[in-house]
Parts: C-alpha cells; sequence; structure tokens
C-alpha cells in the first residue's frame, strides 16, 4: 500500500497537485521529485491541493521550503488549498500561513494564478 | 619395478641388435642349425623388445596433452611407414616361401634386422599411447581387460615360436587360443574413445583427416613393412607385432568411423559447448564482481565474445525517470551514444518488456517498423535483445547485440543471450543488495554518530535556578529526530531555556543542532530579551541553514526580579501553562514563525513576546510534537487533549514524580510502536 501518493493536473499554466496521505521524511523524496519535475518544466504557478494529506511532518513541510525560492523568483508562487484542520495545525505551529498563501477551495486558489493565465 | 639407468639400457639393447645380427650372419653362411642358439636368439630379441619397453615408459606420456598424443602416435606410425617403404626399394629382401620365412640374401636379413628394430621401436610407444586413450576415462575393467591383452598376447607370442607356427590359422592350439582371446579382451578397449566427443569441431575436423591418414598407412603397414621380414627374423615379435597392429589399426578405424559420425554435428556440439562454459564462465565471473560498473563492463565484454557480436551495449533502467540509459557498450560511437533510440520503453523496447524474452531481428531493413534504428546504426542488420529481470519480476535493462551481417544471429544466440541476461541479471540484483545493505550499515554508524552527539548536546546537569524547579526528559528515536534542549544565563545573569526541534533526522539535524546551540549560547551573553535572542538566532541560523532546514523553538527566560517567564514560540509546540490558583491548564500559542523560514522581516513582523507572572506551585510545560504525535498501534495520536488531562491530574505531584508520570502515560498509550520522532519535554515548578 502507498503511504502517499501526488496527482498531478495541469489547467493551463496552473499545475494542480493533489497529496494523499502521509508526507513525511520517508515519503519526501517522492514529492521533491514531482516538484523537480515542474522546475524543469518551467511551471511557476503550483496549487496544492491537500483534502486528502493525512499528515505533515517537518521534512515534508521543508520541501516547500527548498522550492519557493526559485518559484517566486519567477513570478510564480505555490498556494496550498483545501487543508484538512489536523494539517492545517501543523502548518499553523510552524507559522506557515505568514509565507505560504492558503485557500480554502481549488478554485479559489487557481484563481489566484488569473494573472499568469492571462499572460499565457 | 625394474630400475635400470637410461644409458645401460640403450647399451644393452644396441648389444643384443648386434648379437642377434651376428647370430643371423653366421647362421646364414653357415646354414647350420643349432637350436640352443636360436634359443638365445629369440630371448634376445624378447629382451631387446622389453629393454626398449622400459626405456619407453621414461617418457611420461601421461603428462602429454590429448594433442600431443595424438600427434605423437601419428608421427610414429608415419615413421614406420616411411623407413619401411625406403629400406624395401634400398635393400629388395628376399625370402623363402616356407613358414617361418627363411633369409635368401643378406640384404634380407639387414632389412628384417632394420624393420625388427624400427617395429619394436614405433610400436611399444604407439601402444603406450594407446593405453593412455583407452584410460582417458577408464572403466571398471579397463586395466583388467589391457593386462590381459598383454599377457595372452606373450603367451601367444612365445608359443607359437615354440610351435614355429603362424598363430593366424584355426586350430586348437594354446598359443592361437591365447592370440584369438587376447584380441577378444581387448575389443571393449577398442570402443574407449571418449576423449574425441568432447574435441572442438576444429580439432575434430583435424584428426579425421590425420587419422585418415594413419589409418591408411596403418593398414599398409602390414604388408608393406611386417609381413615376411618380421616372421623372417622372429615368430614371437612377429606375433606380438600383429597382435599390437590389429588393435591398433581397429582401434583407429572405430575412433575414425565415430569422428565421421560427429563430424556433421560437430558445429552444434561445439556451440552448445560453448554455450555451457560460456554460460558458466559469466556466472563465475559476474559471482565474484560486486561492483555494478564492473559488472556492467564484464556483462558486455562477456556477451561480445561469445555472440561475436559486432556491436554490445547494456541499458540499465531508471525506476524513476522510467528510462533506459546506456551504461556500457563495446562499438558504438559517441554520436550513436548520443541519439539511442533504445532509452524510451517504446517500439522493440516495449515488445521486450511485455514479451519478457528475447527477441531477434534477423534483417532489420526487412522490418518496417523498425527502420528508424538502421538509420540511427547502419550496420545493425540483425538484432538481438534480451531483457533483465530481477527476482521479484522488476525490469532491471536490456541487453543488445549487433552485426552488420544480416541473419549474423541464429536460434542458438538467442538461447544464450536469453542465459546470459539471466545469469547479469542475478549478479547485478546481488550487487545491488550488497551496495543496499552497505549504505544501510553506514547509515546505521551515522545515525549512531548522530544520536552520540545529540546527547553530548544536551545539558549533562539540571540548572540551579532561585525559586524554580527544572526537569527534563529526552528520549531520542531510532532515526533521531533533531530534538533538543539546553539552559543557559542571559546578560542581566537571568535564567534562559530553549526548547526546540531541528527538520530532518539524522546527521544533518545533530549538526544544525549544535549550530543552534552555539549560535544560542553566545548570543545570550549579550542579550537580555528573548525575542531578541530568537530574532538574532533567525538571522544567523536563515543565512547558515539548507533551504529546506528549518527549528521550531521556544525561547524561555525566568525573570527573577519580577518573578515572571517570558517566552518567544518561534513556531514551536504551545507552552502549557498549569496555573495552581485556578487549576487550568491552558495551551499558551502566541503568534511565531519557525527559525530558518524567512531572512528577517517576516519573523520579526509576526514573532510575539509572551509574559506570565508566576506563582508558587504554577507549572510550565514545554515540549516537543514528538510527544502530542506519539501513535498507539491504531495510528491515533496522544494528541494535547490527552496531555492536558494528564497534567491536570498529576499537577499536585512531586515535579521528579509528575515526569515519570508523564513518560510512563505516554508509554501506556504507545504501547509497543516504535517512536517515529524524538519525545522530549521540560518541567518548570515556580517554588
Amino acid at each position: 500500500m502507498e503511504k502517499f501518493s501526488v496527482t498531478r493536473t495541469d489547467e493551463g499554466a496552473v499545475t494542480l497537485l493533489s497529496l494523499k496521505g502521509f508526507l513525511d521524511a520517508h515519503t519526501a523524496q517522492t514529492f521533491e521529485n514531482v516538484l523537480k519535475t515542474l522546475m524543469n518544466e518551467q511551471r511557476y504557478a503550483i496549487v496544492v491541493d491537500m483534502s486528502e494529506l493525512d499528515y505533515i511532518s517537518s521534512a515534508g513541510m521543508g520541501i516547500f521550503m527548498g522550492f519557493i525560492e526559485e518559484v517566486r523568483e519567477n513570478q510564480g508562487d505555490i498556494k496550498f488549498c483545501c487543508v484538512n484542520p489536523r494539517v492545517y495545525k501543523i502548518f499553523d505551529l510552524l507559522g506557515f500561513p505568514n509565507i505560504f498563501e492558503f485557500y480554502a477551495t481549488r478554485e479559489e486558489a487557481i484563481g489566484q494564478f488569473k494573472n499568469i493565465r492571462d499572460h499565457s | 619395478m625394474l630400475r635400470i639407468p637410461k644409458n645401460i639400457l640403450i647399451v644393452f639393447i644396441l648389444f643384443l641388435s648386434i648379437a642377434i645380427l651376428f647370430i643371423d650372419i653366421f647362421t646364414y653362411y653357415s646354414q647350420l642349425q643349432i637350436p640352443a642358439l636360436e634359443n638365445l636368439r629369440e630371448m634376445f630379441i624378447l629382451l631387446m623388445a622389453f629393454f626398449w619397453f622400459l626405456l619407453i615408459k621414461k617418457q611420461k606420456f601421461s603428462e602429454f596433452s590429448l594433442k600431443k598424443k595424438l600427434f605423437y602416435l601419428a608421427m610414429l606410425i608415419s615413421a614406420n611407414y616411411l623407413v619401411a617403404t625406403f629400406l624395401s626399394i634400398v635393400l629388395n629382401p628376399l625370402y623363402s616361401r616356407m613358414f617361418p620365412p627363411r633369409y635368401q640374401s643378406l640384404s634380407a636379413i639387414i632389412y628384417a634386422t632394420l624393420i625388427s628394430i624400427v617395429a619394436i621401436v614405433t610400436l611399444i610407444p604407439s601402444f603406450l599411447i594407446l593405453k593412455e586413450l583407452f584410460f582417458y576415462k577408464p572403466r571398471r575393467r579397463t586395466r583388467l581387460y589391457l593386462n590381459s591383452f598383454v599377457f595372452l598376447l606373450l603367451f601367444a607370442s612365445i608359443g607359437a615360436f615354440i610351435q614355429k607356427s603362424s598363430v593366424l590359422q584355426f586350430s586348437y592350439q594354446p598359443e592361437v587360443l591365447a592370440f584369438y582371446l587376447a584380441l577378444a579382451v581387448a575389443t571393449p578397449l577398442l570402443f574407449h574413445n571418449d576423449w574425441l566427443t568432447y574435441l572442438p569441431r576444429k580439432e575434430k575436423l583435424l584428426y579425421f583427416f590425420l587419422g585418415g591418414l594413419v589409418f591408411v598407412e596403418t593398414s599398409f603397414l602390414f604388408d608393406a613393412a611386417f609381413d615376411p621380414h618380421l616372421a623372417a627374423y622372429s615368430i614371437s615379435l612377429a606375433t606380438f607385432t600383429f597382435g599390437l597392429w590389429l588393435v591398433l589399426l581397429l582401434y583407429l578405424m572405430i575412433a575414425e568411423f565415430k569422428l565421421m559420425i560427429y563430424l556433421p554435428t560437430a558445429k552444434a556440439f561445439d556451440r552448445k559447448i560453448k554455450e555451457v562454459n560460456s554460460l558458466y564462465n559469466l556466472a563465475r565471473t559476474l559471482n565474484t564482481e560486486l561492483e555494478p560498473e564492473r559488472l556492467h563492463q564484464l556483462i558486455t565484454q562477456l556477451t561480445a565474445r561469445v555472440l561475436e557480436s559486432q556491436s554490445t551495449w547494456l541499458e540499465i533502467y531508471d525506476e524513476k525517470a522510467h528510462t533506459l540509459k546506456v551504461v556500457s557498450h563495446i562499438n558504438l560511437s559517441p554520436t550513436q551514444l548520443a541519439n539511442n533510440p533504445f532509452h524510451v520503453n517504446d517500439g522493440l523496447n516495449r515488445i521486450l518488456i511485455k514479451e519478457g524474452r528475447p527477441l531477434l531481428l534477423n534483417d532489420l531493413a526487412q522490418h518496417r517498423e523498425f527502420r528508424h534504428i538502421l538509420k540511427w546504426k547502419r550496420d545493425a542488420r540483425a538484432l538481438i535483445a534480451a531483457p533483465l529481470f530481477s527476482n521479484r519480476g522488476q525490469l532491471m535493462g536490456i541487453l543488445y547485440a549487433t552485426k552488420p551481417r544480416p541473419f549474423g544471429f541464429d536460434v542458438d544466440d538467442v538461447s544464450l543471450i536469453e542465459g546470459f541476461a539471466n545469469q547479469a541479471a542475478i549478479a547485478l540484483e546481488n550487487a545491488h543488495l550488497l551496495q543496499e545493505s552497505i549504505q544501510r550499515e553506514r547509515l546505521e554508524q551515522e545515525l549512531k554518530i548522530a544520536r552520540e552527539v545529540q546527547l553530548k548536546l544536551l545539558p549533562q546537569t539540571m540548572p540551579e535556578v532561585e525559586g524554580l524547579q527544572v526537569v527534563s526528559y529526552s528520549l531520542t528515536a531510532y532515526e533521531v529526530g533533531g530534538d533538543f534542549y539546553d539552559f543557559f544565563q542571559f546578560a542581566d545573569g537571568n535564567f534562559g531555556l530553549v526548547i526546540g526541534d531541528v527538520s530532518g533526522k539524522g546527521t544533518s539535524a545533530a549538526f544544525y543542532m549544535a549550530e543552534f546551540k552555539g549560535v544560542i549560547q553566545t548570543l545570550a551573553r549579550t542579550l537580555d530579551d528573548p525575542l531578541e535572542l530568537a530574532i538574532r538566532a533567525n538571522e544567523i541560523i536563515y543565512r547558515n541553514m539548507e533551504r529546506r532546514s528549518f527549528v521550531s523553538a521556544v525561547f524561555g527566560k525566568y525573570d527573577q526580579r519580577r518573578q515572571q517567564f517570558q517566552f518567544v514560540r518561534a513556531g514551536h509546540t504551545p507552552v502549557i501553562y498549569c496555573q495552581a490558583a485556578t487549576a487550568e491548564v491552558q495551551f499558551l500559542q502566541p503568534s511565531g514563525l519557525g527559525i530558518g523560514l524567512d531572512s528577517g522581516d517576516i519573523f520579526t513582523r509576526v514573532t510575539r513576546i509572551e509574559q506570565i507572572s508566576l506563582l508558587p506551585q504554577d507549572i510550565l510545560f514545554l515540549y516537543t510534537d514528538g510527544l502530542t504525535e506519539a501513535r498507539n498501534p491504531h495510528g491515533e495520536e496522544f494528541g494535547e487533549e490527552r496531555l492536558q488531562q494528564l497534567l491536570a491530574q498529576c499537577r499536585n505531584e512531586n515535579l521528579h514524580r509528575m515526569k515519570e508520570i508523564v513518560f510512563d502515560r505516554v508509554m501506556d498509550f504507545i504501547q509497543n510502536t516504535p517512536l517515529h520522532d524524538d519525545l522530549t519535554y521540560v518541567i518548570l515548578k515556580k517554588r
């Protein structure tokens, strides 16, 4: 059984990543590879749907930190949506909402990239 | 066995042969028949043969290679044949027509003497070599047959001399019976020709033609060289020689016949042997090599050698990237390497992977769908490829070989490359597993170091703080989670503490921990304010830490004069405040950001300091998420609520007892589930 999985959906210039399961030190590599691929493809408008994410560890959060600089340097962003309250609490403790934008729905998060979509 | 020196044997043989010659010349001219002299002469002849046998036995035929033995045999027989032919032309011997024949000219005496000596000299070593061939693969009775044959033949020879008659007749005389019996016991030996079964094709061909020549020579030998002369010289010698000759001739005939039967299948046989050998060699070579890179080289080299392919290459499957990469090759140009069309699971590869067995394309020009391969590599007319699968059926790679000639490979090559691919897969998997276990061991070692570092970084003694009781507990998880805590003094002399969790695990966490501890210890000396400490620490750590790493921490200070606890929560778990007066257990979570996430602006804006005035019996409980995230076998977390209830229950216990109760309750909760993170807590109690 997979502990963790990522599903990628491209919606125009925005890439939607749906996370499922446990994102910790053991599964972080899988997710990191996905983000690396996006960087290679120069897709910097990223929405991470966490509705099915059950847990995130510090190593998991570290992955976002590892990519956010490159993403923002390229006028992109990583936005979170649909984070369940338990996981949000972990993000909140660390102060993540001060660095990343959290949205209640996918549409809202994707909508934030409207300007990028218009350009492309 | 008689041990007579070589030189003495030679002298004996020379003496005997000359003595016999004198006796013959004397008898011829005197026309006298002296039986005693004849007996003596016959004895001399047999002795001479025996001495020669002793002499030639010193030559260790058993140490010769099979090839050398066979060439030696051919040489001996040819020499005999040539000498006999040459001498008969030069000497023209004449004999009486009776049996035994009598010399009728001096030339006959000389000829018979010479030819007899030649017969002794060549046939005895020939027979010794024949014996080696019989014993190539000895069976239970081989020795018995051989000894019986020699014994019976000797008996027949002496008997023939005594009877002065030929053994080649039908009679019930003992020597005649002995002669036929000798031939009978030698019959099984004639079929002892296992040495030729496993000969390579080229040698089979060579020995077939060489053997044919020797067989012809041998068959003429009796008439051309031996027939009347040997009998004239000595009946016993003639009989003995005849026996040996007959066995030699029949043996050659049967061997030749067998070779002839084997020749048409020799090529297939050769291939099979080569296949078995090369597979064996491969298995042996591959099993001794554990370095994957060297293994890749070996696999291509051995495949190329056995398939005699022009180009050979091995591609290894990258599970993550889903591509195949050439890891070793023979005769691929850099351009061909760069444009290799076989790096994806497409076309040919897809068929290979799906079918899971080797594929042979006899002529790529005939396959429209694979034309692009020819464009890539013009001289790849015939192509053979085999997938490598691990024990679990996971694709590991593909082995390819090409030849410039269409139909360059055949069905045997398919089974060969299949065997190769299987062996290679096993070897590669083994090497892989070994590498993994080495890696694991190194990781274990690293973890051990990390754990030691972590333990050394923790305070070894509890601080003495006036008006405050301090206890702490820390349990390291198997993989070292990065928890730490430390006590220090601010510049104003007040007690300070920090509890934190470095993200990441293992060695890197341990090193960041050490760095963090150093930074705090240094900064605290010049600062009075925990918030200032947190801000400055964040600046330093942000610059010196890997981007994806960060620290969550609580910086606390006990202000003695104001009896106040001030703290900053930098992204860490809340501080639990157990107020003695109200019996409330509160989670204090002032706004704050983890250390190392931001260069400073956001951190400074977000992070707040909280101050609590402490009254006696007030308790502050600081912990890491390892405590609340400890899971039981059902995957449930210990959680804040349980912690809150627990602290409410045991708040009035002695502080050390409280520390133990917390630990015991957490352990009861998780039962035997291993901790996946460190578990640390510090408890402060106002006296």
